[in-house]
């Protein structure tokens, strides 16, 4: 068939030629720069004439062109148009670029796609390609840095671990703030899906498989999701076959993942010198306190470094390949892909297998057929939670004490008392003998069908699943004191989540002259079911015997939680001479999570669009190559609220003498409903000198209103509260995109820059009726994320006692929770960003990103711990050993240490020890860090093609390179919303790996 | 053509349209509607086990209740180890006090839902009665708890303040019943809790078998009413009600020996409980147990916290030849050698036991304190001598009479009842300063730190409770 219609083309081209006997024959292939495949489907044109083919299967090309020609146009959807200027040559070799910032590409919209040209929302794309290769885990994670407006913390440095994206800001209080994510049209569940670690839902799609992401960041654009749309939408799109030779890609890379930072905490004679006097102190006889902290004049007392017993170089292997192709009528996407990484802490790993095929087919000219269907196995061990807790790795190695083996002379670990401290737990053995193992089974699919009925009307139907199966393990044997006394116990918890989501749409455009119309009606409907079962087993006959049958029932439980979700929607786009665009959705949409008297609502948005360099008056213009002018209005909803939250409902209650009890759970209201969110948003797409220069700028605000919050209902009725729509929020910014060629010299340097930033403002506009602030944590006027807690003013020279600022700004020892408590600072940066650079000469190419944040603030708990003058037993940083006050008139920031009893400042309640909280632990969290870089090199295709191969690139990939910041915690990268305190600092990764193409 | 456009279009509607109400018809599962949830005897019944759950609270009968009376008193102080546990206790720091508010609320929330339903649902009356008795039982003690907290005692209020506690006696079924309603008066809250427990004694049966003491029995309510009554100083009322107590007790609730006195708090029952509270594994998940038992908190022993220890003051009134002061075992708090109890040995496994929260003895020492305030003299040194013989001690000699008397039967309650959360209450319920440990001030009763602060919060939204004095 491939071969009539050449040769059909062939003949016509002979026709053409042997009619116009002035013309001259240029032959060619046109490939795409970026992997070297042969582009099918290029137009390519004479400039100012008529004569124009398209390429053919395999990217060659052959026209007959007039011979006065100069210059050949090649065309090709989502790259760069490209004028090559003909010479002697009658053979080219064209390499289009395809460049993701282009404005003429085209881009995932909801439930559609659209030309980039014709867009009037405010929306960021980070291609696949951006993000390729790099051992990331989970996509979310490339959104870092490269989409301007989105803020991408990490929960923890697991590998595979919890990520939180917020998209413009957080909208609300106790509702969720996580976008919707959209993976080929299904919407699915975000966050955790174990109890035994860090990990992320997300992590089931492997990132190589991903062709772009697409962030929907104002109301308008993000409509059509309705109730579901305040957060952000973000549209994930998996890698389709194109039409032409199978195209194979073989990578496979492997590195090291290490730990960043530490605290610098005593050893065991710096622990004694700084224990024994404070003990003397308190009353303690000398010798008894050498023989319980040590001797401090011995310089060679044992000491045991336990943070480097419980971290290591981690491993990383990952390998990825993939097949694609197709002809006229079936393409496929085909890919597996193995990733095994070791964490920084010891026995913590993730692993994860993927396989994927997407295929489409076309029955016929009417009909077509769609369908991706993926498969996740992963397995996270997560020996080690994130948080204060003995078995953290960030956390408890750093408060044991150093003058305390890890191991016995025997070879046993020291346990139980012999560890001298309050809960005898010795880490480095919880770390070998416990197992905390996640396993999940994932697959997100999906199956569609389009009709075309006409030329211009076209009818889908679509549905998909989103199905995990986890299955949690968390052994703790008997070996572990704290666990012996009822002989070690096993839990197992298996969870399903089935998401299912259908949909039907109907699509309509058509041209009326210079007047353009499109509409899109549809319906939807999702539907969540988590269900969980879980057991406890204990009184196992030995250590070795951990598998439920083996031991004595100890407790069940079981869970489950669900919602529906059903809408209408509908768009209308009109536009005139592809200048002026005008567009509006509505959607209708419910959600069984509402209450009854509210459960429907209508969402919608209104878009207006001028592009300017589509008037005549810039037609001609040499520095404006694009310029578009938007603005945005609309109306949606948060329905992250609890599945159960409108209704009154008795739950358990408890248990006595071995039966279960039921009590009142929570009171109904009928009313409650979703979280409504209004942004504006008015922006600007410019491209400058032929595109060189491209970008956007962006101005929005957006009021969440209806915020979900609790009323404190009179206690002594028995219930706490009671959730209603009440509050309201304020986010406001202003985001720059800038996209730069630097440099592309014939000799074959380019140089490209990819800049954003943003900048935003939160502000609590109203609370509950009546009331400036919800406990401490929330006050009207400020951000949602602010610390409250006292002013630190150092240490009093004169006595070394620790003092802060009371209410009025003075100076207290004494304080009072109610009136010496302020707002003292956010975790919001004031500005973030990114910056992209992409040097490439020839065959070699360095593409390097820093990411950076500016103006957050930390709590770093960790120190009201480690840093506390020896208020509590924990082993201390070293310096609350050597720049303790000891002299009268001595300036230093760490006051004189004391035994915690007695002790003065610990007589008359807990306000004001040598560890509370203040702003003495608050730090400024900026900083800047070199995310990551990645040095590649093609190998020439003469050497690729000798062993019969397309093309052969080695990559070197370093992730979280450098980072600058003064912060003294252990990662300024802090979730949001929460303290430093154990958290799983990010790792820094080299890797280095080999690419192959046949 | 149009017939397929029809065809889609009913199908869209089919998929989303059919009824809004039904596409959204989702049930929860582990909770159930409120109006489907009391439909029968046993969804009532269930609710009983989450009384007694609620009483098992760390922050109640499981520890705060039975240590902090003790350090806010001078039975107990703290270790070096405690971690911040009662530490302004010790000091009676303004609000470090008992805080049961926002805990028991709830728990009387769910009595009034068993006392307005039980009548309703069909069932056979003993059980019908058997249920409600133990609802006003719970809901007695737990009035009680907080009104000793919250308010002064009856006849002993500070510059006349005589607020007590919120009474609450309908269940909060809808938001509207979540009304602001204003403290009742230590008074009318006594007598709340007196109708309440005569009501209970009439319904309920005696305890059957040893584990009849885990629920609430007439006994019980008898042994709660004479406590009830001690602290309004009705003597004669409180005597005829623990004759009542110990005539309906349950038959294997004796006095302990002087031989097992010890083991009783290691038996299940302890031996002289006339109620006690019920522990399982369930309720101590292994972290729990470390950082909230009363075993972990209490004693020293491997991974255990033992953040308070007994005075000097307390071992100090023990008398020579007490088979209860043998029941104290020492150690080394920092290198300083210091004593603790063995009153909770952990005996049902990791960390836990059950509480004895009305125990026999306690019933006969308020019978000895009625009748020596009557002047029954010979009655009382009975009661005591009877106590004390079983304890290795002599006989109260006849001299001993009048207010001698009294204060003989006061140090007999210290040295039998110390953590057991009654040596702060039994200073403030006859209106005496607080005694301290050495080093640290007596505290007036007229001291406003006696009482507990309400939660602030419910102060400042409720406009109709006044806040205690001081706070």
């Amino acid at each position: 068939m491939k071969r009539k219609l050449l040769a059909f083309l062939l003949l016509c081209l002979l026709a053409i030629s042997s009619a116009m006997a002035q013309n001259k024959t240029i032959t060619g292939k046109v490939i795409g720069a970026d992997d070297g495949l042969p582009l099918p489907g290029v137009s390519v044109r004479v400039k100012g004439g008529t004569a124009g083919t398209t390429s053919g299967a395999d990217g060659t090309f052959s026209l007959s062109v007039p011979s006065d020609a100069k210059v050949l146009v090649f065309t090709y959807i989502s790259y760069v148009a490209q004028e090559i200027s003909l010479g002697a040559s009658t053979n080219l070799n064209v390499r289009l670029v395809s460049d993701s910032q282009m404005i003429a590409e085209v881009v995932v919209t909801g439930y559609g796609v659209a030309q980039k040209r014709d867009l009037g929302s405010a929306s960021a794309r980070v291609t696949g390609k951006q993000f390729e290769n790099l051992p990331l885990q989970s996509f979310d994670r490339a959104l870092q840095g490269r989409a301007a407006g989105v803020q991408v913390t990490s929960q923890s440095g697991q590998p595979g671990g919890a990520i939180n994206v917020r998209v413009r800001g957080v909208g609300s209080i106790n509702a969720g703030n996580e976008p919707l994510y959209i993976v080929d049209g299904i919407q699915v569940k975000t966050g955790g899906i174990s109890g035994q670690a860090s990990t992320n839902t997300l992590a089931s799609i492997n990132p190589n498989d991903i062709e772009s992401l697409e962030v929907l960041k104002d109301a308008a654009s993000a409509s059509i999701y309705g109730a579901a749309a305040a957060n952000g939408v973000v549209l994930i799109t998996t890698k389709k076959g194109k039409s032409g030779a199978t195209v194979t890609n073989f990578s496979a890379q492997q590195g090291v993942m290490q730990n960043i930072a530490r605290y610098d905490v005593m050893n065991a004679q710096q622990y004694a010198q700084f224990k024994v006097p404070g003990a003397v102190n308190a009353g303690v006889s000398q010798s008894a306190a050498v023989a319980f902290f040590g001797d401090p004049a011995n310089a060679s007392a044992p000491s045991t470094n336990w943070f480097d017993a419980i971290v290591r170089e981690g491993k990383s292997r990952i390998y990825d390949l993939s097949f694609s192709g197709g002809d006229a009528k079936t393409s496929f996407f085909i890919s597996g892909s193995y990733t095994d990484q070791d964490a920084q802490a010891i026995q913590a790993f993730f692993k994860r297998g993927t396989v994927r095929a997407n295929l489409g087919h076309k029955v016929n000219d009417k009909l077509s057929i769609n369908s991706n269907i993926s498969m996740t196995a992963s397995r996270v061990f997560g020996s080690i939670a994130d948080g204060a807790f003995v078995n953290s790795p960030f956390y408890y190695p750093f408060t044991l004490r150093p003058d305390v083996p890890i191991y016995q002379p025997d070879g046993s670990y020291t346990q139980g008392a012999a560890l001298k401290a309050g809960f005898a737990y010795n880490i480095v053995q919880g770390a070998y003998d416990e197992v905390r193992v996640g396993n999940a089974l994932q697959t997100v699919s999906n199956f569609s069908a389009t009709y075309k009925v006409t030329p211009s009307l076209s009818i889908t139907g679509f549905a998909g699943i989103d199905f995990v199966d986890t299955r949690d393990d968390n052994q703790r044997p008997a070996t572990i004191p704290a666990f012996a006394g009822n002989g070690g116990t096993s839990s197992v918890v298996n969870t399903r989540n089935l998401d299912f989501n259908s949909n039907v749409t109907a699509n309509w455009n058509k041209s009326f002259g210079s007047h353009n119309w499109g509409a899109l009606f549809g319906g939807e409907l999702k539907e969540q079911n988590v269900e969980s079962a879980s057991a406890t087993g204990s009184g196992f006959p030995n250590p070795f015997f951990r598998s439920l049958q083996n031991g004595t029932p100890l407790t069940i439980a079981g869970f489950f939680t669900g919602y529906k979700k059903a809408g209408l929607f509908s768009k209308v786009n009109y536009d005139y001479k592809e200048k002026y665009y005008v567009s509006g959705t509505l959607r209708y949409d419910g959600s069984s999570r509402f209450g009854l008297e509210k459960q429907y609502g209508l969402f919608g948005g209104v878009t207006g669009t001028w592009r300017i360099s589509g008037e005549d008056f810039l037609a001609d213009n040499k520095t404006i190559s694009d310029l578009k002018l938007r603005a945005s209005y609309g109306l949606v909803g948060n329905d992250q609220i609890a599945d159960f939250a409108s209704r009154a409902l008795f739950g358990a209650g408890g248990a006595y003498l071995g039966a279960n009890g039921i009590r009142p759970s929570q009171l109904g209201n009928a009313n409650l409903s979703w979280e409504q969110a209004a942004t504006t948003n008015v922006g600007i797409d410019y491209g400058l000198f032929g595109n060189r220069i491209t970008g956007s700028i962006d101005v929005y605000r957006r009021v969440n209103s209806n915020l979900l919050l609790s009323r404190p209902l009179v206690s002594d009725s028995g219930f706490g509260s009671i959730s209603e729509n009440i509050g309201k929020v304020q986010n406001e910014g202003i985001e720059f995109g800038l996209n730069t060629t630097n440099l592309d010299t014939k000799s074959g340097i380019r140089w490209n820059t990819d800049f954003n930033i943003s900048f935003q403002r939160n502000k609590i506009l109203e609370l509950l009726p009546g009331t400036q602030r919800i406990g401490d944590s929330f006050f009207v006027g400020q951000p949602i994320d602010v610390i409250f807690t006292y002013g630190w003013a150092g240490v009093n020279p004169a006595d070394g006692r620790p003092m802060w600022y009371d209410g009025k700004g003075n100076y207290t020892y004494n304080l009072i929770g109610a009136t010496d408590q302020k707002v003292q600072g956010t975790r919001y940066p004031k500005f973030f960003g990114g910056l992209n650079n992409t040097v490439s000469y020839k065959n070699l190419s360095l593409d390097f990103l820093f990411q950076y944040q500016y103006g957050n603030k930390s709590f770093v708990s960790i120190f009201q711990t480690i840093w506390n003058s020896g208020f509590s037993d924990d082993n201390q940083i070293v310096s609350q050993l050597t720049e303790q006050w000891t002299t009268p008139g001595q300036i230093t920031a760490v006051p004189r240490v004391l035994r915690q009893l007695p002790h003065p400042n610990n007589a008359g309640g807990l306000s004001n020890q040598l560890n509370t909280g203040s702003t003495r632990y608050l730090y400024d969290a900026s900083y800047i860090r070199l995310k990551n870089a990645t040095l590649s090199y093609t190998l020439p295709s003469k050497i690729a093609s000798k062993v019969k191969l397309r093309n052969i690139r080695v990559f070197a990939t370093g992730i979280n390179v450098l980072t600058f910041t003064k912060y003294p915690g252990l990662d300024p990268e802090v979730p949001i919303g929460l303290n430093e305190i154990g958290n799983n600092p990010q790792a820094r990764t080299y890797t280095g790996g080999l690419q192959i193409g046949l | 053509m149009y017939k397929k456009i029809l065809a889609v279009s009913v199908l869209s509607l089919v998929l989303a349209g059919t009824s809004c109400k039904d596409a959204l018809d989702v049930q929860p599962k582990q909770s159930i509607d409120a109006s489907t949830a009391l439909v029968d005897f046993t969804s009532v019944n269930a609710i009983s086990i989450s009384l007694y759950s609620r009483a098992q609270s760390f922050s109640y009968l499981g520890q705060r209740m039975l240590i902090a009376p003790e350090v806010l008193a001078d039975n107990y102080t703290i270790t070096a180890n405690s971690g911040g546990r009662y530490v302004g206790e010790r000091v009676n720091a303004p609000g470090s006090h008992l805080d049961l508010w926002n805990i028991l609320y709830p728990a009387i929330n769910e009595a009034n839902f068993i006392i307005k339903n039980v009548d309703r649902v069909t069932a056979a009356q003993a059980d019908k009665d058997a249920l409600k008795g133990q609802a006003l039982f719970m809901r007695a003690m737990f009035n009680y708890d907080m009104v000793r907290i919250y308010g002064y005692e009856p006849g002993f209020a500070v510059n006349g303040f005589e607020e007590g506690i919120v009474l609450r006696t309908e269940p909060t079924d809808d938001v509207s019943k979540a009304d602001f309603k204003p403290r009742s008066s230590v008074s009318a809250v006594y007598t709340a809790i007196e109708t309440d427990l005569k009501q209970a004694t009439a319904l309920l049966p005696n305890a059957v078998g040893s584990a009849g003491v885990f629920r609430a029995s007439k006994g019980a309510a008898f042994a709660l009413l004479a406590r009830v009554y001690l602290n309004q100083s009705k003597w004669a009322d409180a005597e005829q009600a623990a004759s009542d107590a110990i005539t309906n007790k349950q038959s294997a609730t004796t006095l302990a020996t002087a031989a097992n006195y010890i083991a009783s708090f290691a038996s299940v029952p302890n031996r002289e409980s006339m109620f006690e509270i019920d522990y399982r594994t369930e309720q101590f998940s292994t972290v729990d147990g470390i950082n909230n038992s009363m075993n972990s908190l209490t004693q020293k022993t491997v991974g255990g916290i033992f953040a308070v220890r007994a005075t000097t003051e307390l071992l100090n009134s023990f008398e020579v030849g007490d088979v209860r002061r043998t029941a104290f075992e020492t150690t080394l708090d920092n290198g300083v050698p210091v004593f603790y109890s063995l009153k909770f040995p952990a005996h049902k496994g990791n960390f836990f036991n059950n509480i004895p929260v009305i125990r026999l003895s306690e019933v006969y020492l308020i019978r000895a304190e009625a009748r020596a305030r009557q002047n029954k003299t010979a009655l009382a040194q009975a009661d005591i001598t009877l106590l004390r013989t079983n304890r290795g001690l002599a006989a109260v000699p006849a001299t001993t009479t009048g207010t001698d008397l009294v204060d003989l039967i006061s140090n007999e309650r210290r040295v039998e009842l110390h953590l057991e959360g009654h040596r702060f209450f039994d200073f403030k319920r006859r209106g005496l300063n607080i005694p301290k440990p050495a080093g640290i001030p007596t505290l007036s009763y007229s001291d406003f730190k006696v009482l507990a602060p309400l939660p602030q919060a419910q102060v400042n939204l409720n406009p109709l409770i006044k806040q205690n004095p001081g706070y």
